[in-house]
């Protein structure tokens, strides 16, 4: 179960490929004209990440049972200054969450994030002030809060956070048994979030190259069933190559700022590389 | 020849208990921790709550200028409210205690291993007496820069005390216990009923759970995780070095290692029932 605004970003990405398709097939009647109404009808968006998202969300779930609060989240990062968004929430207000963004270092997850170290905040109500700018944007009432890193090797890939218990207040801090079980949960968390962002990076990858390798202006002549191969190509084994590729420059990006500026340097060369090549040329649309 | 059990016996009983001089009493009982300088290397101190004002004499933040990292003082307080946690934790215990912030995480500051590592360098060049480090790295590359510069604290006198990481993971430099005091989380309120496993790699224990303490704004917090157990440990230094203040690290762990060994015994005499 995808978020109604991940969906709807997904409906649009969808609509607008569509829309593409079916502007090109208008222009042109060729085989060429075809073949590109084919492939921008593949909807390389979310088709990796979403899965992966699904598979975050059931987690989280369990997780949150387990732990025994029904108001759980996972936020990831938000570009690479420290900052964090939502992912998945679960909750009376996980819609108003996925639209806020966490600044470097902010509120308890900010300081999760940072420090690397999960955090048991206890009723604090009691204490006062409002808690959150995450609840002056949805109106939530946080009373008590554990946030646990996620820790996909070493790096930090997001936070994994649950706020107060089923029912009413007050309710009964997080211990540190359950602080213990979240970072269980969160080690599995992490792992997929980390697989979800790599995904992410190959869906813009592959939409950036299918844009690229569409110059509107070229026709050539081929055959209908082309369409059909380039949808099998979407489940195709051969994804998974393309995502270990992904991983393992992850993983040597993960070694130190050197490497992880390698890996950019790598991929940004890849990337204008790509854009130079015709469709012939790109690896699983050469025909 | 080697002795008889029994004359083995008579001279451990004729020996004076070694430890028995090391008593709160004698050690922290009416100190306050005055004229001792403890740094926090955190995410900076709110310096304007009512609980830690006056306290805090210097606040500095790690920038990056020139691909180096750069200290300079700081106005922008504690975003993240780690380090003015930390904070009322110290001055609870040692309230006339000269705090210094060291801000290396927050907005202005992401973070970075590089900003931990030349936090703690900056606190240990400043001669602080008590340097009390809440957070860690678990990357292996900073392994070897921490260690060497907890051997230069060691030899400067600077008594550094870390908290263990909270996952099922080293963190470095908790781990390095023989440089510094590693401290994990236990229940129970009173902070001078910490304990010592020596053989463990994190050897005090200290109440880090739901503990209260001051948040920026003004507020306070019950928080628990180990980042609240290693202040703990550091306010109870700071009272140890106002009493004693040319002692050395080893010799402040010698003394903590005592004093728990009392609190353990005291703890088996509640549950045990006088003999």
């Amino acid at each position: 179960m995808v978020s109604k605004t991940k969906k709807k970003t997904a409906t649009k990405r969808r609509a607008s490929s569509k829309k593409r398709a079916s502007r090109m097939a208008k222009n042109n009647d060729s085989f060429e004209a075809r073949l590109k109404a084919a492939v921008s009808a593949v909807d390389v968006a979310n088709s990796l990440t979403a899965p992966l998202a699904n598979s975050i969300e059931n987690l989280l779930r369990i997780t949150a049972r387990a732990v025994g609060s029904d108001q759980a989240s996972v936020l990831v990062r938000d570009g690479n200054q420290g900052g964090l968004r939502f992912l998945v929430a679960l909750g009376d207000v996980q819609e108003k969450l996925m639209q806020v963004r966490i600044p470097p270092g902010k509120g308890i997850a900010g300081l999760v994030f940072s420090t690397g170290q999960p955090i048991a905040v206890a009723d604090v109500s009691k204490e006062g002030s409002f808690w959150s700018d995450a609840d002056k944007h949805t109106g939530f009432k946080t009373v008590t809060l554990l946030a646990t890193p996620l820790r996909a090797g070493e790096e930090i890939v997001g936070v994994l956070e649950f706020v107060n218990r089923p029912g009413h207040p007050p309710y009964e801090p997080f211990s540190p048994e359950e602080m213990d079980m979240a970072a269980y949960f969160a080690d599995a968390i992490a792992i997929l979030v980390d697989a979800h962002e790599t995904a992410g990076l190959l869906e813009n990858f592959f939409q950036r190259s299918l844009d690229t390798a569409f110059d509107p202006d070229r026709d050539r002549d081929g055959r209908d069933d082309v369409r059909q191969w380039l949808e099998d190509v979407r489940s195709a084994p051969e994804h998974r190559d393309l995502l270990q590729l992904a991983i393992s420059l992850r993983d040597i990006a993960s070694r130190g700022d050197a490497e992880r500026q390698l890996c950019q340097d790598i991929l940004d060369a890849l990337v204008r590389w790509t854009e130079k090549r015709s469709i012939t040329d790109v690896g699983y649309f050469s025909l | 020849m080697a002795k008889s059990d029994a004359a083995v016996e008579a001279a451990e009983e004729a020996a004076p208990d070694l430890w028995a001089a090391i008593t709160p009493e004698t050690i922290w009982t009416g100190r306050t921790g005055r004229g001792v300088k403890v740094a926090i290397v955190d995410s900076g101190i709110d310096t304007n709550h009512p609980a830690l004002k006056g306290k805090v004499k210097e606040s500095v933040e790690a920038v990056i200028e020139n691909g180096r990292v750069t200290f300079k003082p700081s106005t922008s307080g504690d975003a993240a409210g780690h380090g003015t946690a930390c904070a009322g934790i110290i001055t609870e215990i040692a309230p006339d205690a000269e705090l210094y912030s060291i801000k290396v995480l927050g907005a202005n500051a992401s973070g970075s291993g590089e900003m931990f590592v030349a936090g703690l360098d900056y606190a240990v060049r400043q001669r602080m007496h008590v340097i009390n480090l809440s957070l860690g790295t678990t990357k292996p590359d900073y392994y070897k820069p921490l260690g060497d510069l907890l051997h230069r604290a060691y030899h400067a006198g600077c008594i550094v005390v870390a908290a263990a990481n909270n996952l099922p993971q080293p963190s470095y430099p908790s781990i390095l216990t023989s440089s510094l005091v590693s401290v994990v989380k236990r229940e129970g309120g009173d902070p001078f009923n910490f304990g010592y496993r020596y053989g463990n790699v994190i050897e005090l224990v200290a109440p880090g759970v739901q503990v209260r303490t001051t948040w920026p704004g003004g507020g306070y917090r019950q928080l628990t995780g180990n980042s609240f157990a290693c202040p703990c440990i550091a306010g109870i230094i700071a009272l140890i070095k106002e009493a004693y203040p040319d002692l050395t690290p080893f010799q402040i762990k010698t003394i903590l290692y005592a004093i728990a060994q009392r609190n353990q015994l005291k703890i088996e005499q509640e549950v045990e029932g006088p003999a």
